[in-house]
């Protein structure tokens, strides 16, 4: 997985730091260019043939590399993979010159209805063979390397014969493909799961990190634990982090914010804390 | 094309699943709730949260981020009347528009297509307010559709197109939109707003305003339009240009630069690229 000089396979440097990019930073980024090692932008939003989404998307990749972040593979649904998305989404990758791809293990749609969130499915050993076999076809009809990211959940599912974490793994082996490890989502689940997070960061293979990604949370009022993206990364997941980082680092790591954006000095002072966190 | 089949329970599981995303919430307290208590046995059976209450708790974090997350998308493609409308109104209609039509698309914007459509149909024939409501959906639509259009090839006619001008008609680019308002509700549009109560509607122009929408490298550009020129264009859409000359001087005859006015039209819409082509 790792190349010669500390790079991934993929070209992107071993330690790169970077921010998923959001149309409300558009004009503070194209302004400032500040010190990025890459963005981050969800595919889907970009395998449109509308104007302005394109021209902001090759201002930005004319200054940085750009990796592929999406939400609608549906690699956990019922029904075929959708290849026309597929198409589109191989299409961007190779005008961007992507360095990865990624996507969640999740399922999105069910019986020709779109659901808009990422969801949960039972960890089984029949699931793992089915998830693999397509992460597996989605890599080799990206033709670049493809991460898939854990989950945040608010449910067990009654079915589940496996840990998510033994689930994650066995999928991403079977596979050939690797870990879009989102450290955020591993802290929101184990609190509203009540599994160690450290447990779950030791089953990871890290040589098989694609990238890490930070964000924060919110908490309802019953004590369940949401993954908002809407604020500050929390100190217990940077805790996470830096231990993950001093075990297994180096890794690109990407901070995400989705909701309530800060001005993108607030996003790129967080991004600073990851480097001080890994000194 | 991967052939490898799900396991044979996913189908039924995910069927559950989605039934409780898609459960109607509750608009009768004042405020969205879901309706936790209606989910059914099997979809909670499948949650292993040690207690009944706590299985149907956590499935309404599901079913609650289902409906929020198409309000904050139809809030956010049709500012105008989120405005107009507050948000507590602006979700109910949505959530009458939605449960017709539960989103197929992948992109999450597509799930307020015909919304606008839906909002006029309601608000017809009702008086003032609702008519400027139904004109503020039609401007969100407008914005809908030239922010999403893809970027025309620019329109370069050649000198013979230009020396058959007359008998040809200018194809409207897709990526423009005429926008008509008997209110400043362009610059409600643009206005600051946090959502919740809605905005007081801005009293009546004394005579309608026209306007052009065409998309930009930056984002969208609104030019004016003199209300003449505003009626040329329009009726460029339906005619030759030679014929939407000949019915504007029905209507202008008393204006004798009327051909002058044209040609910098004409010269205007082309710097503005509102045609992509010409069809005879």
């Amino acid at each position: 997985m790792t190349g010669d000089g500390g790079t991934l396979a993929s070209g992107l440097a071993r330690d790169a730091v970077g921010i998923a990019l959001r149309p409300a930073h558009y004009r503070s980024l194209f302004a400032d260019l500040p010190r990025l090692d890459y963005l981050e932008v969800i595919a889907d939003n970009f395998i449109t043939e509308a104007a302005g989404p394109r021209r902001n998307l090759e201002r930005a990749r004319a200054h940085y590399p750009i990796v592929l972040h999406g939400v609608g593979l549906n690699l956990l649904g019922h029904e075929p993979l959708d290849e026309r998305y597929l198409d589109a989404v191989a299409r961007l990758a190779d005008r961007l010159d992507a360095p990865f791809v990624s996507d969640h293990l999740c399922w999105t749609a069910a019986h020709g209805l779109q659901h808009h969130d990422l969801l949960p499915a039972p960890y089984t050993e029949d699931l793992v063979d089915f998830a693999a076999r397509r992460a597996s076809y989605v890599q080799a009809r990206l033709g670049r390397p493809f991460g898939l990211e854990n989950l945040s959940s608010y449910v067990q599912l009654t079915a589940s014969t496996m840990s998510e974490h033994a689930f994650y793994s066995a999928v991403v082996r079977e596979a050939g493909c690797s870990f879009m490890l989102d450290i955020n989502n591993v802290y929101v689940s184990s609190q509203n799961h009540g599994f160690d997070p450290h447990e779950y960061l030791a089953a990871i293979d890290f040589a098989r990190v694609l990238q890490v990604h930070l964000a924060g949370h919110s908490r309802l009022d019953d004590g369940t634990l949401i993954d908002t993206h809407d604020q500050p990364v929390c100190d217990a997941v940077w805790q996470l982090y830096a231990s993950a980082w001093r075990q297994h680092g180096p890794f690109p790591t990407l901070i995400e914010w989705d909701a309530a954006i800060p001005p993108l000095p607030e996003l790129l002072a967080e991004l600073e804390r990851a480097r001080e966190v890994r000194r | 094309m991967t052939r490898s089949t799900p396991p044979a329970w996913l189908e039924s599981f995910q069927a559950r699943f989605s039934r409780v995303l898609r459960a109607p919430l509750d608009r009768s307290g004042g405020a969205l709730r879901d309706r936790r208590d209606d989910y059914s046995s099997e979809a909670c059976a499948d949650v292993a949260a040690g207690e009944p209450a706590l299985e149907r708790a956590r499935l309404a974090v599901y079913n609650r981020q289902y409906w929020f997350r198409l309000l904050d998308a139809l809030q956010r493609e049709l500012p105008l009347t989120h405005r107009l409308l507050g948000s507590w109104a602006f979700n109910g209609h949505a959530l009458g528009f939605l449960e017709q039509r539960a989103p197929a698309q992948r992109d999450l914007a597509t799930a307020a297509d015909g919304f606008a459509a839906f909002l006029e149909a309601r608000a017809a024939g009702e008086g003032a307010a609702a008519r400027a409501l139904a004109q503020a959906a039609r401007i969100d639509e407008a914005f809908r559709s030239v922010l999403r259009a893809a970027e025309p090839p620019p329109f370069v006619p050649t000198a013979e197109a230009l020396a058959q001008l007359e008998s040809a008609r200018l194809v409207r680019s897709p990526a423009v939109r005429f926008i008509e308002e008997d209110r400043p509700l362009l610059e409600l549009r643009a206005a600051p707003y946090e959502g919740e109560r809605p905005l007081p509607l801005p009293p009546a122009l004394p005579a309608p305003r026209s306007w052009v929408l065409c998309s930009t490298a930056e984002s969208y550009r609104l030019v004016p339009l003199e209300p003449a020129q505003a009626r040329f264009f329009e009726l460029l859409a339906a005619h030759t240009v030679g014929h939407a000359l000949s019915l504007l001087e029905r209507t202008q005859a008393s204006e004798p630069a009327l051909a002058g006015h044209v040609q910098r039209w004409l010269a205007e819409g082309m710097r503005l690229n509102l045609w992509s082509g010409i069809s005879r």
